[in-house]
């Protein structure tokens, strides 16, 4: 079920940073804990930490 | 009638030998992760000064850099853009061409350490209204895969490429 409308925009900050605005919004009522799992080019993958969100009517 | 011996002495000729060419390779730094700058000193003597030397990987023969002239000993900084394990040593020419390889140093590159950290510019919203997340991601090497999940449900929400 997709509950969530997701839009990334991407920027570059040198030298060896990235960051992502993600826009969101979403459809249903209820807390939500998200969190972004990044992998880089040679696999290295690392979860970020947990953010808690609600939603409410 | 007796015969008296001659001594003649004759020219001198001084013969000056000169230390054999040689030469040394330290680091400052045996291990280091892609793009760290590590430091080479390249420290020569006997022979003719001045020297140049090359640094030499082993493994692949491929020179990585020529130094410029130096007197008794130089520093140069190489950065490595590939994960793995090198051994390097310099091949050091003296001002008459004659050549004498260093010792060998092993160098173990790493990957970065890749760090994420996930914000939202607020808690509390109503359904439908927008909020931002902003990912920072430090270290590994671009491109990044950014997928955002639902950590209750393990429901991939977006999956973005950057």
């Amino acid at each position: 079920m997709v509950y969530a409308s997701v839009t990334i925009t991407v920027s570059s900050t040198p030298p060896s940073q990235e960051q992502s605005s993600i826009i969101t919004t979403f459809s249903k009522t209820g807390t939500y804990r998200i969190y972004a799992e990044v992998e880089d080019s040679t696999g290295n993958k690392i979860s970020s930490n947990i953010t808690t969100i609600y939603i409410s009517s | 009638m007796s015969v008296q011996p001659v001594i003649v002495r004759s020219n001198t000729v001084t013969i000056t030998v000169k230390e054999a060419l040689s030469a040394k390779l330290s680091v400052n730094k045996t291990s280091a992760i892609v793009g760290e700058l590590i430091s080479f000193t390249i420290e020569a003597s006997g022979g003719e000064p001045n020297y140049i030397a090359q640094i030499v990987d082993a493994g692949s023969g491929k020179v990585l850099q020529t130094t410029s002239a130096f007197s008794s000993s130089t520093t140069i900084s190489l950065k490595f853009l590939t994960s793995g394990t090198y051994n390097i040593y310099a091949q050091v020419a003296d001002s008459r061409q004659r050549t004498v390889k260093s010792n060998t140093v092993t160098i173990t590159i790493g990957l970065p350490k890749i760090t994420a950290n996930l914000s939202v510019d607020r808690a509390y919203v109503t359904v439908n209204e927008p909020l931002r997340f902003t990912v920072t991601i430090t270290g590994g090497i671009g491109p990044y895969t950014i997928r955002i999940k639902d950590a209750n449900t393990g429901q991939v929400l977006a999956t973005q490429t950057a």
